[in-house]
């Protein structure tokens, strides 16, 4: 049993220690997702298909919502909820998207030409928080342990 | 101020979940000298009662909703302050009809300047006069409009731009300043346009902004004067535990009765992140306010500052800010010493 315990805990800190993980809202409504290519310009809901209650967001989805880009989920777009640029978590979940921690928090700011609507949380457990009652929305913590309202992104 | 109007009514029938709601609540105090720091954020003129301690409240509430033509989103934001009294800087529908393109139409910021809005940021006052000063922030402020705005990413760097038109009569809520002077009588024609472009490099977040804003104003039907604000600014993170930033804005104004105005302000900042929740910037700005003509008087309004804020590590949201600010005006020199408490939400 300890033994289990211990493996389970090494294997968090590795998955903790090199990567974030995204986490979206864990709604389970079923949606119709935007089939949406890397050249697409139309922000609005073209046709789509209707997907089982597990839906996804792509890393290509993410990063469009963490530039600020619309990115339609069913009927509602996708909130992209980041934690503060200092945070190591930032750091390292925005190099994935090729972005760094700084012009991510130059993106919330408000005195921005385009509203972004980027939301900043001072803490995980509040980004998470967030997520869970404001879906569609995608966040990033260090491990996924079964938080309340958010599930894996993809 | 029909469609501001519509626009607010539209956002109270809208459930209170499906909006999106944050904002600031905090108190300010400033201990200063027996004439305050001119050009401080609690500065006033003699006519208006210095209040050095000034609770605020800062809300900005937002609903968006997709339409076969693009996303539209309704954003109404104000501020309250016992000293800046309540005001509406902020209501208006914006219409996404293109992933690279909007359009805004309301009450509106203009977007000219980088100053930081109420509870972000290091500091209590900024350092930047134009961003502080109630006769200089007129290009922080905003006015009923429509803006054009675009944005795409080229390469490494997400490029921003905006155009946009703005009759100041039209919001109802009347200037109290003609250029960068104070208002001695009602506006007769206030017609302003401004550009700007802003240009961040997304992989170390450097940022520049380039921004015009002209203004034509008229006061009791004769007396005209006509202001062009150039704003340059830049910010430059040279490593995760400090950046610096830099700006510049030029002020020219010409009227009808022989007077010219011309101002520079010019400010730099440094931000240090020494430790997790922790910052520290240091500040150095410099006002020259030159009028020629009808009165050739010359000020130079030197000032540093220094501010520690602190960001509580829990979910309260809670930070408390310290500032000291020292200013040279044409020799005469006073300092003040702020505290703030603030609540983000």
């Amino acid at each position: 049993m300890t033994r289990s315990l211990a493996a389970m805990c090494l294997m968090a800190c590795a998955a903790h220690a090199n990567a974030t993980v995204w986490l979206c809202s864990a709604d389970t409504s079923e949606r119709v997702v935007v089939s949406r290519a890397p050249d697409a310009t139309q922000a609005s809901a073209a046709e789509g298909r209707a997907l089982p209650r597990d839906w996804r967001v792509s890393n290509y989805d993410i990063r469009q919502a963490f530039l600020g880009y619309p990115v339609l989920i069913g009927r509602s777009w996708l909130l992209a909820v980041m934690l503060p640029p200092d945070d190591p978590l930032t750091r390292i979940a925005f190099v994935e998207l090729g972005i760094s921690a700084e012009a991510a928090a130059a993106l919330a700011r408000s005195s921005g030409l385009v509203d972004r609507g980027i939301r900043i949380a001072p803490n995980a457990a509040a980004a998470v928080a967030k997520v869970a009652r404001n879906a569609p929305a995608v966040t990033y913590d260090g491990i996924y342990y079964g938080q309340e309202g958010v599930r894996t992104c993809n | 101020m029909q469609l501001i109007i519509t626009i607010l009514a539209a956002l109270l029938l809208v459930p209170a979940h499906a909006l999106d709601v944050t904002g600031t609540v905090g108190v300010d105090h400033w201990h200063t000298d027996a004439e305050p720091v001119r050009y401080l954020d609690n500065y006033r003129p003699l006519s208006e009662p210095y209040r050095p301690t000034s609770p605020w409240l800062s809300v900005s509430a937002s609903h968006g909703t997709p339409t076969p033509w693009g996303p539209l989103t309704a954003t109404v934001a104000g501020r309250f302050s016992r000293n800046g009294g309540g005001y509406l800087s902020r209501a208006d529908l914006d219409w996404r009809f293109n992933l690279h393109a909007g359009v805004r139409i309301g009450m509106l910021p203009y977007r000219v300047s980088t100053c930081r809005a109420p509870g972000e940021g290091p500091w209590i006052a900024e350092p930047s006069a134009v961003c502080r000063h109630h006769t200089l922030n007129a290009m922080a402020t905003g006015a009923a409009g429509v803006q054009l705005y675009g944005t795409a990413v080229a390469g490494a760097w997400l490029i921003d731009g905006l155009a946009g038109v703005y009759r100041p009569r039209v919001d109802g809520q009347s200037w109290r300043t003609f250029g960068p002077l104070l208002a001695t009588d009602g506006h007769t024609r206030d017609r302003r346009s401004g550009l700007s472009l802003n240009t961040l490099h997304l992989p170390t977040g450097v940022q520049l902004r380039a921004s015009l804003l002209r203004a034509d104003e008229q006061q009791s039907g004769r007396w005209n004067i006509n202001t062009h604000t150039v704003y340059v600014a830049a910010e430059a993170p040279l490593a995760p535990w400090l950046s610096l930033r830099a700006s510049v804005t030029d002020i020219t104004a010409d009227t009808n009765y022989g007077l010219r105005i011309a101002a520079r302000d010019t400010t730099t900042e440094t931000v240090l992140h020494p430790a997790p929740q922790h910052t520290l910037a240091v500040a150095w700005s410099q006002y020259r306010h030159d009028n020629h003509g009808l009165d050739n008087t010359h000020r130079i309004v030197q000032s540093t500052s220094i501010t520690w804020r602190w960001d509580a590590p829990t979910a309260l949201r809670l930070a408390l800010i310290g500032q000291l600010t020292t200013s040279s005006d044409n020799g005469q020199r006073g300092s003040a010493l702020g505290l703030r408490l603030q609540q983000s939400f």
